[in-house]
Protein backbone atom coordinates (compact mmCIF):
# COMPACT_ATOMS: atom_id res chain seq x y z
CA UNK A 1 0.00 0.00 0.00
CA UNK A 2 2.81 2.43 0.93
CA UNK A 3 4.40 1.89 -2.51
CA UNK A 4 1.38 3.07 -4.52
CA UNK A 5 1.47 6.83 -5.03
CA UNK A 6 -1.71 8.55 -6.27
CA UNK A 7 -1.46 10.84 -9.32
CA UNK A 8 -1.65 13.95 -7.14
CA UNK A 9 1.38 12.74 -5.16
CA UNK A 10 3.31 12.03 -8.37
CA UNK A 11 2.49 15.51 -9.69
CA UNK A 12 3.60 17.06 -6.38
CA UNK A 13 6.84 15.06 -6.53
CA UNK A 14 7.44 16.18 -10.12
CA UNK A 15 6.90 19.84 -9.23
CA UNK A 16 9.14 19.48 -6.18
CA UNK A 17 11.94 17.83 -8.17
CA UNK A 18 11.86 20.48 -10.90
CA UNK A 19 11.74 23.37 -8.38
CA UNK A 20 14.50 21.89 -6.26
CA UNK A 21 16.82 21.26 -9.21
CA UNK A 22 16.26 24.83 -10.46
CA UNK A 23 16.91 26.31 -7.01
CA UNK A 24 20.01 24.12 -6.49
CA UNK A 25 21.47 25.17 -9.85
CA UNK A 26 20.74 28.82 -9.01
CA UNK A 27 22.40 28.33 -5.60
CA UNK A 28 25.56 26.91 -7.18
CA UNK A 29 25.66 29.58 -9.90
CA UNK A 30 25.15 32.49 -7.48
CA UNK A 31 27.70 31.05 -5.05
CA UNK A 32 30.38 30.65 -7.71
CA UNK A 33 29.68 34.07 -9.25
CA UNK A 34 29.72 35.79 -5.85
CA UNK A 35 32.96 34.06 -4.78
CA UNK A 36 34.70 34.97 -8.05
CA UNK A 37 33.52 38.58 -7.86
CA UNK A 38 34.63 39.02 -4.23
CA UNK A 39 38.04 37.44 -4.82
CA UNK A 40 38.89 39.13 -8.13
CA UNK A 41 37.27 42.59 -8.01
CA UNK A 42 37.93 45.61 -5.82
CA UNK A 43 34.48 46.05 -4.33
CA UNK A 44 33.15 48.37 -1.61
CA UNK A 45 32.25 46.63 1.65
CA UNK A 46 28.49 46.97 1.12
CA UNK A 47 28.83 45.15 -2.24
CA UNK A 48 30.94 42.42 -0.61
CA UNK A 49 28.26 41.91 2.05
CA UNK A 50 25.46 41.87 -0.56
CA UNK A 51 27.33 39.32 -2.70
CA UNK A 52 28.19 37.23 0.37
CA UNK A 53 24.51 37.01 1.29
CA UNK A 54 23.28 36.47 -2.30
CA UNK A 55 23.31 32.61 -2.10
CA UNK A 56 20.77 32.80 0.73
CA UNK A 57 18.05 33.75 -1.80
CA UNK A 58 18.19 30.49 -3.83
CA UNK A 59 18.52 28.60 -0.52
CA UNK A 60 15.18 30.15 0.48
CA UNK A 61 13.77 29.02 -2.88
CA UNK A 62 14.78 25.46 -1.98
CA UNK A 63 12.97 25.83 1.33
CA UNK A 64 9.90 27.22 -0.47
CA UNK A 65 9.90 24.25 -2.88
CA UNK A 66 10.03 21.83 0.05
CA UNK A 67 7.26 23.60 2.02
CA UNK A 68 5.02 23.64 -1.08
CA UNK A 69 5.67 19.90 -1.55
CA UNK A 70 4.80 19.15 2.08
CA UNK A 71 1.55 21.14 1.78
CA UNK A 72 0.52 19.22 -1.37
CA UNK A 73 1.00 15.67 -0.06
CA UNK A 74 -1.35 13.63 2.11
CA UNK A 75 -1.17 13.29 5.91
CA UNK A 76 0.67 9.97 5.87
CA UNK A 77 3.49 11.18 3.63
CA UNK A 78 3.57 14.51 5.50
CA UNK A 79 4.19 12.58 8.70
CA UNK A 80 7.04 10.69 7.01
CA UNK A 81 8.56 13.98 5.81
CA UNK A 82 8.31 15.72 9.20
CA UNK A 83 9.79 12.68 11.00
CA UNK A 84 12.65 12.53 8.51
CA UNK A 85 13.40 16.27 8.88
CA UNK A 86 13.31 16.09 12.67
CA UNK A 87 15.60 13.06 12.86
CA UNK A 88 17.99 14.71 10.38
CA UNK A 89 17.94 17.93 12.44
CA UNK A 90 18.73 15.91 15.58
CA UNK A 91 21.68 14.23 13.85
CA UNK A 92 23.04 17.53 12.49
CA UNK A 93 22.48 19.28 15.84
CA UNK A 94 24.38 16.54 17.68
CA UNK A 95 27.12 16.43 15.03
CA UNK A 96 27.63 20.21 14.97
CA UNK A 97 27.84 20.31 18.77
CA UNK A 98 30.38 17.46 18.89
CA UNK A 99 32.51 18.91 16.08
CA UNK A 100 32.25 22.40 17.57
CA UNK A 101 33.79 21.13 20.82
CA UNK A 102 36.49 19.29 18.86
CA UNK A 103 37.31 22.56 17.04
CA UNK A 104 37.38 24.53 20.29
CA UNK A 105 39.30 22.13 22.53
CA UNK A 106 41.09 19.54 20.39
CA UNK A 107 42.29 21.83 17.59
CA UNK A 108 40.25 20.25 14.81
CA UNK A 109 40.10 22.31 11.57
CA UNK A 110 37.39 24.97 11.47
CA UNK A 111 34.25 23.99 9.56
CA UNK A 112 32.32 27.01 8.29
CA UNK A 113 28.61 27.39 9.15
CA UNK A 114 27.72 27.26 5.43
CA UNK A 115 28.09 23.45 5.63
CA UNK A 116 25.25 23.05 8.14
CA UNK A 117 22.49 23.30 5.48
CA UNK A 118 24.14 20.81 3.07
CA UNK A 119 24.71 18.48 6.03
CA UNK A 120 21.01 18.70 6.92
CA UNK A 121 19.98 18.03 3.32
CA UNK A 122 22.27 14.98 3.11
CA UNK A 123 21.04 13.66 6.47
CA UNK A 124 17.42 14.27 5.40
CA UNK A 125 17.99 12.27 2.21
CA UNK A 126 19.14 9.31 4.28
CA UNK A 127 16.52 9.61 7.04
CA UNK A 128 13.67 9.98 4.51
CA UNK A 129 14.65 6.59 3.00
CA UNK A 130 14.91 4.99 6.46
CA UNK A 131 11.58 6.38 7.70
CA UNK A 132 9.82 5.43 4.45
CA UNK A 133 11.21 1.89 4.71
CA UNK A 134 9.95 1.66 8.31
CA UNK A 135 6.37 2.37 7.18
CA UNK A 136 6.51 0.01 4.21
CA UNK A 137 4.25 -3.06 4.37
CA UNK B 1 -11.12 17.63 25.96
CA UNK B 2 -10.01 17.30 29.60
CA UNK B 3 -9.60 13.52 29.32
CA UNK B 4 -6.50 14.07 27.16
CA UNK B 5 -4.80 16.35 29.70
CA UNK B 6 -3.42 13.62 32.09
CA UNK B 7 -1.85 11.77 29.09
CA UNK B 8 -0.15 14.90 27.74
CA UNK B 9 1.09 15.76 31.26
CA UNK B 10 2.56 12.25 31.55
CA UNK B 11 4.56 12.86 28.35
CA UNK B 12 5.71 16.24 29.69
CA UNK B 13 6.65 14.71 33.07
CA UNK B 14 8.63 11.95 31.38
CA UNK B 15 10.41 14.55 29.25
CA UNK B 16 11.34 16.62 32.32
CA UNK B 17 12.51 13.49 34.15
CA UNK B 18 14.78 12.52 31.25
CA UNK B 19 15.93 16.05 30.36
CA UNK B 20 17.17 17.12 33.81
CA UNK B 21 19.86 14.44 34.41
CA UNK B 22 21.22 14.88 30.87
CA UNK B 23 21.57 18.63 31.41
CA UNK B 24 23.35 18.02 34.73
CA UNK B 25 25.76 15.71 32.89
CA UNK B 26 26.23 18.35 30.17
CA UNK B 27 27.10 21.07 32.67
CA UNK B 28 29.50 18.69 34.43
CA UNK B 29 31.18 17.75 31.14
CA UNK B 30 31.58 21.40 30.06
CA UNK B 31 32.99 22.27 33.49
CA UNK B 32 35.44 19.35 33.25
CA UNK B 33 36.80 20.26 29.81
CA UNK B 34 36.97 23.95 30.76
CA UNK B 35 39.25 23.11 33.68
CA UNK B 36 36.81 24.34 36.34
CA UNK B 37 36.91 21.15 38.40
CA UNK B 38 40.46 21.54 39.67
CA UNK B 39 42.32 19.71 36.89
CA UNK B 40 43.55 20.74 33.43
CA UNK B 41 42.43 18.18 30.83
CA UNK B 42 44.83 17.00 28.14
CA UNK B 43 43.27 17.07 24.65
CA UNK B 44 46.07 15.28 22.77
CA UNK B 45 45.38 12.14 20.78
CA UNK B 46 42.15 10.20 20.36
CA UNK B 47 41.41 10.12 24.09
CA UNK B 48 41.76 13.89 24.20
CA UNK B 49 39.44 14.30 21.21
CA UNK B 50 36.87 12.03 22.88
CA UNK B 51 37.13 14.12 26.05
CA UNK B 52 36.73 17.35 24.07
CA UNK B 53 33.57 16.03 22.36
CA UNK B 54 32.13 14.50 25.57
CA UNK B 55 29.60 17.32 26.27
CA UNK B 56 27.84 16.34 23.03
CA UNK B 57 26.87 12.94 24.50
CA UNK B 58 24.36 14.23 27.08
CA UNK B 59 22.99 16.57 24.40
CA UNK B 60 22.41 13.44 22.31
CA UNK B 61 20.41 12.23 25.31
CA UNK B 62 18.41 15.48 25.32
CA UNK B 63 17.63 15.03 21.61
CA UNK B 64 16.52 11.45 22.37
CA UNK B 65 14.28 12.76 25.19
CA UNK B 66 12.72 15.25 22.72
CA UNK B 67 12.00 12.39 20.31
CA UNK B 68 10.48 10.26 23.09
CA UNK B 69 8.26 13.19 24.11
CA UNK B 70 6.84 13.40 20.59
CA UNK B 71 6.34 9.61 20.48
CA UNK B 72 4.61 9.48 23.87
CA UNK B 73 2.45 12.56 23.39
CA UNK B 74 -1.04 11.11 23.06
CA UNK B 75 -2.68 14.44 22.33
CA UNK B 76 -2.53 14.84 18.52
CA UNK B 77 -3.06 18.59 18.72
CA UNK B 78 -0.19 19.15 21.18
CA UNK B 79 2.02 16.94 19.02
CA UNK B 80 1.07 18.91 15.91
CA UNK B 81 1.98 22.18 17.65
CA UNK B 82 5.36 20.81 18.77
CA UNK B 83 6.16 19.41 15.32
CA UNK B 84 5.30 22.76 13.72
CA UNK B 85 7.45 24.59 16.28
CA UNK B 86 10.39 22.27 15.65
CA UNK B 87 10.12 22.62 11.86
CA UNK B 88 9.93 26.43 12.14
CA UNK B 89 12.98 26.39 14.41
CA UNK B 90 14.90 24.18 11.96
CA UNK B 91 14.07 26.54 9.09
CA UNK B 92 15.12 29.61 11.07
CA UNK B 93 18.37 27.97 12.22
CA UNK B 94 19.27 26.91 8.66
CA UNK B 95 18.57 30.43 7.38
CA UNK B 96 20.78 32.05 10.05
CA UNK B 97 23.58 29.47 9.61
CA UNK B 98 23.59 29.95 5.83
CA UNK B 99 23.52 33.76 6.00
CA UNK B 100 26.08 34.00 8.81
CA UNK B 101 28.29 31.38 7.18
CA UNK B 102 28.47 33.27 3.89
CA UNK B 103 28.93 36.61 5.67
CA UNK B 104 31.85 35.25 7.72
CA UNK B 105 33.36 33.37 4.76
CA UNK B 106 33.28 36.27 2.30
CA UNK B 107 32.51 39.51 4.15
CA UNK B 108 34.79 39.11 7.17
CA UNK B 109 32.09 38.72 9.81
CA UNK B 110 33.43 36.90 12.91
CA UNK B 111 32.93 33.15 12.68
CA UNK B 112 30.23 31.67 14.91
CA UNK B 113 31.47 28.41 16.48
CA UNK B 114 29.68 25.26 15.30
CA UNK B 115 28.68 24.35 18.87
CA UNK B 116 26.35 27.37 18.87
CA UNK B 117 24.08 25.78 16.22
CA UNK B 118 22.21 23.58 18.73
CA UNK B 119 21.69 26.39 21.32
CA UNK B 120 20.51 28.60 18.43
CA UNK B 121 17.99 25.91 17.49
CA UNK B 122 16.78 25.61 21.11
CA UNK B 123 16.28 29.37 21.32
CA UNK B 124 14.42 29.36 18.00
CA UNK B 125 12.28 26.41 19.20
CA UNK B 126 11.26 28.35 22.31
CA UNK B 127 10.29 31.39 20.22
CA UNK B 128 8.51 29.21 17.63
CA UNK B 129 6.56 27.39 20.39
CA UNK B 130 5.33 30.73 21.71
CA UNK B 131 4.36 31.84 18.20
CA UNK B 132 2.51 28.57 17.44
CA UNK B 133 0.72 28.70 20.82
CA UNK B 134 -0.38 32.25 20.03
CA UNK B 135 -1.55 31.26 16.53
CA UNK B 136 -3.64 28.37 17.87
CA UNK B 137 -5.02 30.19 20.91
Amino acid sequence: MANEFPDSMKRAQGRYTRSMIGAALAYAAVLIAAALAIRNLELPQWAVIALALAPVAPALLMLRAYLRFVNEIDEFHRRIQSEAVMIAAGIVGFGSLAYGFLEEWAGFPHLPLIWVLPALMFAYGVTACVVRARYRD
Amino acid sequence: MFASKPKSNAASRNYARRFAPFMVLYVFAVAAISGWLGFSPDFDGWAGAALAASPALPIGGVIWAMGRYLDEQQDEFLRLKQVRSILLAVGFTMFVCTAWGFASQYAGLWALPLYMVFPMFCFAWGAASAYVAWRYR
